[in-house]
């Protein structure tokens, strides 16, 4: 009697939770589960820009490619369909925004496990270049796509699940990765974060020591390991100097170039000093996009040459 | 994959899947089973627990429990200085292997060090030791067992299984509750039956316990690290937040597991000894000991402050004893001389609040507070006490000794421009969040005062008879909320040990 007692409440106590890890099967906002019923196109305007980690990682697991793009939203802003009609190359884009050089590195080895790597272009600007700068998004994501259960425990997946419903079934689109600041506060918010970076600088050995290996595995396995450091405007590279870290920031290029070929266009010149070509100190406009994939993976350079052109290196 | 787990998995955190899938397994099989055999599949599950975090250390608790199953017999049958002898071998053997796994390196290291500032060259060097899990508890565990039948306040077991299972009991083998076999032993010969309430509260407990743990405790922890592994790039206010949070992420941790050993344990039928009682509502140091760790705190009372002379002795002996005993409780947490400062701090803090009280007694020998000061007094004395527990956390938590002293000077840095800097979004972000994700803040924030209503409520009224005796509707939507919180809000994904696992 005492174990029917237990068993029929221990099923009340559980029912409601199996109805809603239905749904979440129903809606699967990260498609990690393929569930055929709700179209990607919707999931990507309702759930994955709540985590673009765990959305890109599980289409790369379900879809892998040898040649990627990591970085944060900058490299976001290189699409690969450009570098597709430039070069005729797929890439996939890996980018997080507001990711962290732990997240690059992980997503490398992550890619690496799942498929043999022939190109990768890293984007870093000198504020990932920061031990200090710890986050990881990749690791709960891979607990994740590792372990399914978390999925159906996850609170962003059960946000973006509820987004999804709402967008698929009654039309209202959440409105996801809109800025809620003018433009002007969000000039001034992105110079302020990258100060923070500055101001709490922590010589980058891990980071150093991590690059260094990705950088001879690389080597010995034939990947084509290649650097960027996208333009900033000219307020964003003056905060080096601000802080006192003129030396750690030329360190910083040093350590790339030896790592692989790298494309500095962090340098003053017209186009950094240009408002116009930013849509805030970190991040520039499309034309300047354009510019820097056919630059790179235009037909007939080698990319790091043409990069100078850009701006005369310093270091 | 789930094969390999299930079968042979590198872990049986209380908060893994693993768990989820061993616990309801051996359970149902408990009751199951003939009560003859079921003491056997108790030891067997232990085993199992046990050796999913490095099977061979299995032999480690196996020549302690032989030497204390022999040494218990022994000293039962002699009497005189034989007695004595096989209890010295016990004690030895006991305090040898913790020794040497646990201290061998800090020792060497030490006298390294120290010779070195004197031109003499130690001659032994490091080993590569990996710490077996949960040593310091089932050593004390074991240890107990061989004190109490040389003090005649317990019967030796003569059933080598049943002692196996009383030292390495899978619910409290890495983390405690460090019991008596007084408590215990019986326990094991006894019929449990499967009982609809006990079984409820059980797991009701094992709940609570890992909201502890899920909800607050592992989350809290990024905010603890980023400011305590790189104390350099912070300041004041950091240090306060990133202390307060770490007062609270041992607590709810290691209460946390406690909650779930005992729940788990009383699914099962057992009583395990209760571990926390509200420590952070003392009003004074000697009462937080007395709700801190329990059965560890009562452990040292009874087989170090006590031998040494306890109360009984001169004051300033008695001061002395107080010392040497939270030394020693410090050193048995890590060794490392942050956890020995620690230790030698609390045993300050206590001194100095007997010394003060017995001035108080002298000085004003009929003083009594009024009935209407009573609270704001224990309200202050409260914030105080928790303050000075915290300001001890800072050592316990630091890396290193420089490190703890780096934080505990700079505590007040910063702090008078605290409120214009509070006007600053990215001084928030960078200073308090600690660039960590707001939600996360946010919901510690909601979850700590939820954790001392409930710690109030059940300490005044009883939580759960109070739950119990409302209507059907209140006490089933409160139930699902608490599983929907702890399923939404845990983090579960960053799976972490517990704290007191690597004593």
């Amino acid at each position: 009697m005492a174990y029917l007692k237990f068993f029929t409440r221990l099923g009340a106590l559980v029912l409601p939770f199996l109805l809603l890890g239905l749904s979440i099967y129903w809606t699967d906002p990260f498609c990690l589960l393929r569930s055929p019923f709700i179209a990607r196109e919707v999931k990507e305007k309702s759930a994955f820009p709540l985590n673009t980690c765990l959305a890109k990682l599980i289409e790369f697991e379900q879809h892998p490619g040898a040649n990627i793009l990591l970085g944060d939203s900058r490299m976001g802003l290189i699409h690969p369909s450009e570098i597709e009609r430039v070069s005729g190359k797929k890439f996939i884009d890996m980018s997080y925004g507001g990711a962290s050089l732990n997240e690059l590195v992980d997503t490398f080895w992550t890619a690496n496990k799942a498929v043999a790597l022939k190109s990768v272009y890293m984007g870093i600007g000198f504020s990932l270049y920061n031990d200090y700068h710890f986050t990881n998004r990749t690791e709960p994501a891979m607990a994740i796509i590792e372990t399914p259960l978390l999925y159906f425990t996850n609170r962003t997946v059960l946000k973006g699940a509820w987004y999804t419903a709402q967008l698929r079934y009654s039309g209202v689109d959440p409105g996801l990765g809109q800025p809620l600041i003018s433009p002007d506060e969000l000039w001034k918010e992105a110079l302020q974060d990258d100060s923070n970076w500055a101001e709490r600088y922590l010589k980058p050995v891990r980071y150093r020591a991590r690059l260094e290996e990705i950088s001879q595995y690389c080597r010995q396995h034939r990947i084509d390991l290649r650097f960027i450091i996208f333009p900033g405007h000219a307020d964003l590279q003056a905060i080096p100097s601000r802080f006192g870290l003129d030396d750690q920031y030329f360190q910083f290029k040093r350590d790339l170039a030896s790592f692989g070929p790298l494309y500095d266009y962090d340098v003053p010149n017209e186009l950094t000093a240009n408002r116009e070509n930013y849509k805030d100190p970190v991040h520039f406009r499309d034309p300047v996009a354009k510019r820097i994939v056919r630059d790179i993976w235009g037909a007939g350079t080698d990319g790091s040459s043409r990069s100078r052109k850009v701006g005369d290196p310093v270091y | 994959m789930a094969g390999t787990v299930l079968f042979w998995p590198r872990t049986v955190l209380f908060n893994s899947l693993q768990f989820l899938i061993f616990f309801p397994i051996v359970t149902a099989l408990y009751f199951a089973l003939p009560p003859k055999f079921r003491w056997a599949l108790l030891l067997g599950a232990s085993c199992y627990f046990y050796m999913a975090f490095r099977p061979i250390y299995i032999l480690i608790l196996a020549f302690t429990i032989l030497v204390d199953y022999v040494a218990g017999i022994l000293i039962d049958r002699e009497t005189g200085s034989r007695r004595k002898l096989y209890l010295i071998v016990s004690i030895a053997a006991n305090i040898g292997v913790l020794a040497f796994f646990k201290y061998y390196n800090f020792i060497t290291l030490t006298f390294q060090d120290a010779g070195a500032r004197v031109g003499w060259t130690y001659p032994l060097n490091p080993l590569d030791i990996i710490l077996p899990i949960g040593l310091s508890f089932h050593t004390f565990q074991s240890l107990s067992y061989t004190v109490e039948v040389y003090r005649h306040r317990q019967k030796p077991e003569r059933n080598v299984g049943i002692f196996a299972l009383y030292v390495m009991f899978y619910p409290q083998l890495v983390a405690g509750p460090i019991e008596r076999p007084q408590n215990m032993l019986h326990q094991f010969h006894e019929l449990h039956r499967f009982e609809y309430s006990r079984v409820v509260a059980g797991l009701q407990l094992m709940a609570w316990g890992m909201f502890k743990k899920v909800v607050i405790a592992d989350r809290l922890a990024p905010f603890v690290n980023q400011v305590y592994d790189h104390p350099q790039t912070y300041t004041g206010i950091s240090f306060l937040v990133a202390t307060v949070f770490f007062a609270f992420q041992i607590y709810c941790d290691f209460s946390g597991y406690s909650d779930i050993a005992i729940g788990s344990a009383q699914v099962m039928g057992f009583r395990l000894m209760e571990n926390f009682r509200m420590p952070y509502f003392s009003p004074a140091v000697s009462d937080f000991w007395r709700r801190w760790h329990i059965s560890l705190s009562t452990w040292f009372r009874d087989y170090v402050y006590f031998p040494l002379g306890g109360n009984r002795v001169p004051f300033l002996r008695r001061y002395g004893n107080l010392l040497i005993t939270f030394l020693v409780s410090g050193l048995w947490h890590g060794a490392n001389w942050t956890y020995v400062i620690w230790g030698g701090l609390n045993g300050l803090y206590l001194v100095l609040e007997q010394w003060g009280d017995m001035l108080g007694a002298r000085a004003f020998p009929n003083w009594s507070t009024p009935p209407g000061l009573r609270l704001p007094f224990r309200a202050v004395r409260t914030v105080i006490t928790f303050s000075l527990i915290c300001f001890a956390w800072i050592f316990f938590r630091a890396r290193t000794t420089a490190d703890a002293f780096y934080i505990a000077s700079h505590l007040g840095e910063g702090l008078a421009n605290l409120p214009d800097d509070l006007q600053s979004l990215s001084f928030i972000k960078a200073n308090i969040l600690m660039r960590l994700d707001k939600d996360e803040f946010i919901i510690a924030l909601f979850a700590l005062p939820i954790l001392l209503l409930v710690e109030l409520l059940q300490h005044r009224v009883r939580l759960r008879v109070f739950i119990e005796r409302q209507p059907v509707y209140v006490r089933w939507s409160l139930y699902y909320a608490c599983c929907a919180t702890l399923l939404f809000f845990g983090a579960f994904n960053r799976a972490k040990e517990f704290i007191y696992f690597q004593f």
